[in-house]
């Protein structure tokens, strides 16, 4: 358990966990749904956070990321369903304030896997270790991942410059 | 742009929160918790204890039923080791009864070629009159010398052209 109460939790890792599922969503508005579907549950299982265990920003990633898997499963059924797969995903909004067009239109050819990865350790900051246990990946898998990601946007950007 | 300016830059952009959805979570957050339920490794527990406390009970009453209030064994079945319980309910196998001196001394001289001519019942003894065929008594005497629970070993004269007759006694059970 911890001493930590659940508001002063959602307080402090707001931005965490809607950074982190805006990136790997894609989708702004989508990313605010599932950041109050994360925390509508966290606040369910908070009993079971365990500080000794995790901090509870990566305990909140943690659901944050099993809540997105969920999106994608029904968003991927919706879309057989209505046979749009085919159609391509169009966004409205940017991924971030302050991204140029060039990085923005670089980041939206990387998968959502690639994005999240960058999410987590480089705009969180989280450590290999950690960013490698929200995925449940091997540390060294999480690190080639990255280094994968982010050389395929440093690709983008020299083609389109 | 190298990959160190790219991560200067994506760190820079770090998204926030926007005020709706601050408002939103903070209402989630101000919910009292809601009950716990049993879930995780409780809830196959809480299946699996009464499960296996209603189990060893069963078990326990099996057993005592069997040593307590067990049925006496008929004479019958005491002389018909490994045969099945015919008590309803029961199919559990009989242990073998032990065999008195007086069986052994049967079964010894039966094996021997000899018969039980007379059975006489002593204050503390069975005495047992059996018919050897010529040449058997000598060796059915030694052997049935050894057997516990001989008293007595006898050979009477005989009274027959092709039969010897050994007395024995043996200590009643």
């Amino acid at each position: 358990m911890t001493d930590m109460s659940f508001a002063q939790a959602a307080e402090r890792h707001l931005d965490d966990v809607y950074g982190y599922l805006a990136w790997f969503t894609g989708d702004r508005v989508v990313a605010e749904d599932l950041t109050a579907e994360t925390f509508e549950r966290a606040l369910r299982l908070w009993h079971r956070f365990d500080e000794q265990r995790g901090s509870a920003r990566t305990w909140l990633c943690q659901l944050a990321r099993t809540i997105a898997l969920d999106h994608f499963r029904s968003e991927r059924r919706r879309l057989r369903r209505e046979e749009r797969a085919a159609q391509p995903e169009r966004y409205d909004e940017p991924l971030a304030e302050g991204l140029s067009p060039e990085l923005e239109s670089a980041l939206r050819v990387l998968t959502a896997g690639e994005r999240e990865v960058i999410a987590l350790r480089i705009v969180l900051e989280l450590d290999a270790a950690t960013a490698a246990r929200v995925l449940g990946i091997s540390t060294t898998n999480c690190t080639t991942r990255l280094a994968r990601a982010l050389k395929k946007l440093e690709e983008e950007l020299h083609v389109a410059a | 742009m190298s990959q160190h300016d790219l991560e200067t830059t994506l760190r820079a952009v770090r998204p926030v929160a926007p005020p709706e959805l601050r408002e939103r979570v903070r209402a989630i957050a101000e919910r009292p918790a809601p009950a716990r339920r049993l879930g995780g490794w409780r809830r196959p527990l809480a299946i699996a204890v009464p499960l296996a406390a209603a189990l060893a009970a069963a078990l326990v009453a099996v057993f005592t039923g069997q040593n307590g209030s067990r049925p006496e064994v008929s004479p019958a079945a005491k002389s018909a080791p490994h045969r099945k319980s015919a008590a309803p309910g029961r199919s559990y196998l009989q242990a073998p009864s032990p065999v008195t001196p007086e069986q052994a001394v049967v079964g010894t001289a039966r094996a021997l070629g000899g018969t039980v001519v007379s059975r006489r019942v002593l204050a503390h003894a069975v005495e047992l009159r059996l018919s050897f065929p010529q040449g058997k008594a000598r060796e059915a005497m030694t052997r049935l010398a050894a057997l516990p629970g001989t008293v007595r070993v006898d050979l009477t004269p005989h009274d027959a052209r092709d039969a010897d007759i050994v007395v024995v006694r043996v200590s009643r059970p």
